[in-house]
């Protein structure tokens, strides 16, 4: 059995670290990134501690809380995040491994249910997460040994949920092969990327989590009260030990025959994949040929609306300065200064993109450096690429500014297409200064998105130096000035 | 030269394509023609040594060599969630194909290769042999002076390989220079006018049909194959090992 499962684990590292060009062309760190990719209990014990980390801070809250209700209401909000990750990773990755063709060798294998495999290699990338949890779940146990150690058993609990919940998603989503284009397919895929949005909204949550439970908690444990049998709120019953055993035992009787379920369904649909047809059989082609900026984005665009992930990841701009947005419309209006820190946050925030942005060629890296494309046109392509979402958002921003604040509101115009071009062009010129033609993906190290993050604040820093005088258009001179600056960088 | 990290892969390779010239290029699996062919193409780059297409240094000018190069890959490594009409665009928007000349084209190639059904379709969802087909096809698109080919024949349907065949000699007799490998023996005797053959990332044998006939003392190709890959004499002592145990 893990045999078969560390073949999984290894065959997907070694495929993602040799799909990574940059790597490739660097001995040594091809090598040490193959070693930690390769080392399954190095890189999950890697994960495991970075998450405990995390787990730690959370943990030393619970200790200084002396509330039953309080730890309850707490251990709901945090059963949700491995939940959560169960979900993500479950159906991103799982759908990720399919497409990939890991499978493939073991199709003609004499293998049962070869979809077990999966399910355990994805259990085995979801277990990490449990660091974050693990560290309440012990400071609990410290005060309260019993709801301890069954806070722990619903956190698990939410795993295997949110495990079962992740298949059901890839039975439904992720086995197809979709054979034509269709027109439907950007409603579908949006409303597929909302749902991410959903599932990750609630880790920008967490970090509210623990003032909103202490201003709350009463209503909440009245909550839990009510809805005690269902999850989340089950894990809040730890402090009635029988009655919350008594409930585990029972989601583990009815998720199980679900799960089995699910595993048999997945391994038809690994085995004999569903091809699904396109609304209508297009009789003709179309044949184009645009210049080549256009032809990249045009590309870039098609990619990034069939693949829901990479959609996703595209779209993260969106996510993380909505709440943002929200909050400053929310308090009934919109001085044009505080649409200009907005845009400065979605310019900043423009490079988010990046990782989807590039994973779109990655599969055809290979193919792309056979053409004669040379790397400024492949540069501008994805700045441009990667500015369509954060200009978009700038676009509506700069409506609700107009019908907040008249016409007045136009001065805004430059930094809505400045800034998320500046941001845009800082990362990939970071990522893409070598001297050589050479067109590859990146490795995206944690200190180099560090370092961006920094040039990136230094630079938006500048920019709004002038807005502590509430001089907009000076702020617009510069952030022109660093515009022109980058260009003459993408020339050279 | 070529090194992987510290392993040599290719080694004092040396040889030239003249202008409407097939050149075959013949070794054992692992023998380093499939790099030798990436290094021509400008897809991986020599450790050292100099790499020249029509003049145009590969190393220095990748760019410029990719203009006049067609290069068909061994496995077709396309964008998977295009379809074959989007990529054959891609292509002609990258390679700056004026689209009336373009379309000309795709639809002379689509009509030859009977992947006028696919068109629409996502390349994810092809067969391998249809994928190497939108292979081929984009490699031809805007009418290259060099083609590389590595092991383009693989599954190819008789019809369209026999197309393809064809077409190689047509672009041989306009003076075109060709250079490609495979492991289809029959096929290299019947249209390459010279031969080179790679042995553990060396150039051990070239030359014409008789030139190589003289050298080792064989008639056919497989057998001068054998030969001088030194692995005739091994074949009757593998058969019988494998008999054994089966």
């Amino acid at each position: 059995m893990m045999n078969i499962v560390q073949y999984i684990y290894r065959e997907v590292h070694y495929r993602i670290v040799q799909k990574n060009p940059m790597l490739k062309n660097n001995p040594a760190r091809y090598n040490h990134a193959l070693k930690i990719a390769l080392s399954m209990k190095k890189a999950l014990s890697y994960q495991f501690l970075s998450y405990l980390l995390f787990g730690f801070f959370s943990g030393m809250g619970v200790f200084v809380i002396s509330s039953l209700d309080v730890i309850s209401t707490y251990v709901v909000f945090l059963s949700i995040i491995p939940f959560i990750f169960a979900v993500f990773i479950t159906s991103v990755q799982g759908s990720n491994v399919v497409y990939m063709g890991v499978f493939e060798p073991l199709k003609s294998l004499p293998l049962k249910l070869g979809s077990k495999y999966l399910s355990f290699y994805l259990l085995l990338e979801i277990l990490p997460s449990l660091g974050i949890v693990l560290p309440t779940s012990i400071v609990i146990a410290i005060k309260y040994p019993l709801p301890g150690i069954i806070s722990f058993f619903w956190f698990l609990a939410g795993i295997f949920l949110g495990h079962i919940i992740g298949l059901l998603i890839l039975v439904l989503f992720g086995l197809k092969i979709r054979q034509r284009a269709g027109k439907s397919e950007l409603l579908v895929n949006i409303v597929r990327a909302i749902l991410f949005f959903l599932f990750f909204g609630i880790f920008y949550a967490f970090v509210y989590m623990q003032n909103y439970i202490m201003e709350h908690s009463g209503e909440w444990a009245g909550l839990i009260g009510r809805y005690s049998i269902i999850f989340p709120f089950s894990s809040g019953t730890i402090f009635h030990p029988l009655f919350s055993t008594i409930l585990l035992i029972l989601y583990l009787a009815l998720l199980a025959p679900i799960y089995y379920l699910m595993i048999h369904r997945i391994w038809e649909g690994i085995m004999e994949p569903r091809v699904v047809f396109g609304e209508k059989e297009i009789k003709g082609y179309k044949i184009k040929s645009k210049p080549t900026i256009f032809t990249l984005i045009g590309k870039d665009m098609k990619i990034l609306i069939r693949r829901t992930a990479l959609l996703a990841g595209f779209l993260i701009t969106l996510y993380i300065v909505f709440p943002q947005i929200f909050m400053v419309l929310s308090t009934g209006n919109f001085p044009i200064l505080n649409a200009v820190i907005i845009l400065i946050m979605i310019g900043a925030f423009s490079a988010g993109g990046i990782d989807a942005i590039l994973k779109i060629d990655i599969n055809a890296i290979e193919f792309l450096r056979t053409l004669p494309l040379r790397k400024r046109d492949f540069v501008i392509g994805k700045i441009i690429s990667m500015s369509v979402v954060p200009w978009g958002i700038g676009m509506a921003i700069l409506i609700i500014a107009l019908y907040y604040n008249g016409l007045y509101a136009l001065i805004l115009i430059p930094h809505v297409f400045l800034l998320p071009f500046i941001a845009s062009s800082v990362v990939m010129l970071y990522y893409f200064h070598y001297k050589e033609e050479d067109i590859g993906i990146p490795d995206l190290k944690k200190t180099d998105l560090v370092v961006l993050f920094l040039i990136l604040m230094l630079i938006m820093g500048i920019i709004s130096i002038p807005l502590i005088f509430h001089l907009v258009w000076v702020s617009e001179v510069v952030a022109f000035a660093i515009f022109l600056l980058l260009l003459i960088f993408l020339r050279r | 030269m070529k090194k992987y990290f510290e392993k040599i892969v290719l080694d004092g390779i040396s040889f030239k394509v003249e202008n409407g010239e097939i050149y075959g290029f013949l070794g054992p699996n692992g023998s380093g023609k499939s790099t030798t062919l990436k290094i021509l193409a400008g897809v991986l780059k020599p450790t050292s040594g100099r790499v020249e297409v029509e003049g145009i240094y590969v190393v220095s000018n990748p760019v410029e060599v990719k203009k006049i190069i067609g290069y068909v890959p061994e496995t077709p490594t396309l964008y998977e969630s295009l379809t074959p009409a989007e990529l054959f665009s891609f292509i002609g928007g990258i390679r700056g194909i004026d689209e009336k000349i373009l379309k000309e084209r795709v639809n002379r190639f689509v009509e030859a290769f009977e992947i006028g059904k696919y068109m629409n379709q996502f390349i994810g969802t092809l067969s391998f042999g249809t994928k190497q087909k939108i292979s081929l096809i984009a490699s031809f698109l805007h009418d290259p002076r060099v083609i590389i080919m590595d092991e383009s024949m693989n599954g190819l349907d008789p019809k369209s390989a026999r197309i393809l065949r064809e077409l190689l000699i047509r672009f041989r007799d306009e003076g075109k220079s060709i250079i490609f490998s495979t492991h289809v023996l029959p096929l290299a005797e019947m249209i390459c006018d010279r031969i080179g053959l790679i042995y553990e990332g060396k150039l051990i044998a070239e030359g014409t049909m008789d030139e190589l006939r003289e050298k080792a003392q064989e008639e056919n190709l497989e057998d001068i194959f054998l030969k001088l890959t030194k692995s005739k004499d091994d074949m009757a002592n593998i058969i019988q090992a494998l008999q054994e145990v089966l």
